[in-house]
């Protein structure tokens, strides 16, 4: 079995692979992840890897796109800026959820957090806390790859994200994050 | 100009030649450090380079060294350029690599991504003639986890 030829690594080098492989969408790799244990073991447990991918590429920043209507979430599949390949929205009690996505052509990670809460719910610091809690659990909802960055990221950014939804929202809104800057450190 | 254009020898792996103005032989970051550390003697050994992959760079050096050429007409080159077999293409990335041509570089493995990122793991193994090392159970358990992946 170990004299099976693995041609693409054999040909391209570990180094190459690794570097071909941060490029892929999110998508993509989670589903190369079937392709053999190599990649699989890459794209989901090595360490540098998945520093690799969020230290060059991650970056967020938070819009309020709509308030309201939960038509308006229409807007945040159809963004105008990024071209985005999105992985499908993982709901919570029908409040809040995470997508992940990443841009086509260049596979930025972008994960997007869309929470439809009512503000003064948010407000208070019970609340507060109840709605990290969420997304905690709504990681078990879906086991991907970054979920322990994305728990970590968001975590570390819920203070931040709740500052900012007190300084702009009266009543139920979806929110995008599309730039934050990722401190290494935070990731464990 | 005061200095007058000066040529490197470049010997690929097959013991082929070539003859390269400097200016666009450093395009490549490996070349350029053994000229600016002055070990260049008459011929630039490229041992990890066959004569039918440097063509392939050198053409790719000197269209990306025309003077006056317009955005779009470098588009279209580096369009066609890159649509070649994938051993080509990998062997293009190797030397790439190894002459330390990051622009170079990023373009084909772009290219290679763009290749395989809408492929399903069944293709991939075919395409690069990888082997399937997981049980049933285990691929099972793996399509499970990211079955959105896969939709």
């Amino acid at each position: 079995m170990n004299e099976e030829k693995n041609r693409f690594r054999d040909q391209l080098g570990d180094d190459i692979v690794f570097e071909i492989l941060t490029w892929i969408p999110a998508k993509s790799l989670m589903r190369f992840r079937c392709v053999c244990k190599d990649w699989n073991a890459l794209i989901r447990q090595d360490p540098n890897f998945v520093i690799r991918c969020v230290s060059t590429h991650i970056s967020f920043q938070l819009h309020v796109l709509h308030s309201k209507r939960q038509s308006s979430l229409q807007h945040i599949f159809s963004p105008r800026r990024f071209s985005l390949q999105l992985a499908p929205l993982f709901n919570l009690d029908g409040r809040s959820g995470i997508i992940i996505c990443s841009n086509q052509c260049n596979s930025l990670f972008f994960f997007f957090l869309v929470i439809h809460i009512d503000f003064t719910y948010t407000m208070s610091p019970l609340e507060r806390s109840n709605l990290c809690y969420s997304v905690r659990v709504n990681t078990q909802y879906g086991r991907i790859c970054f979920w322990d960055l994305i728990l970590s990221l968001l975590t570390t950014l819920w203070e931040n994200l709740v500052s900012y939804l007190v300084g702009i929202c009266t009543t139920e809104a979806i929110f995008r994050i599309t730039n934050l800057t990722c401190r290494l450190n935070n990731i464990t | 100009m005061s200095s007058s254009t000066k040529f490197l020898t470049l010997k690929t792996c097959d013991d082929k030649k070539f003859v390269l103005d400097e200016a666009i032989a450093v395009r490549s970051q490996t070349i350029k450090n053994m000229v600016e550390d002055d070990c260049v003697s008459n011929v630039i050994p490229l041992p990890n380079v066959d004569s039918k992959t440097m063509t392939k760079v050198i053409e790719y050096w000197k269209k990306h060294s025309e003077e006056g050429i317009s955005k779009d007409m470098l588009m279209d080159f580096d369009k066609a350029f890159v649509k070649v077999h994938h051993s080509i293409l990998h062997a293009l990335i190797l030397a790439a690599n190894f002459l330390n041509d990051k622009e170079m570089l990023d373009m084909m493995c772009q290219e290679v991504v763009d290749r395989i990122k809408g492929k399903t793991p069944e293709e991939i193994r075919k395409e690069f003639d990888i082997k399937n090392d997981f049980t049933p159970e285990e691929e099972e358990e793996i399509r499970k986890e990211n079955a959105w992946a896969f939709e």
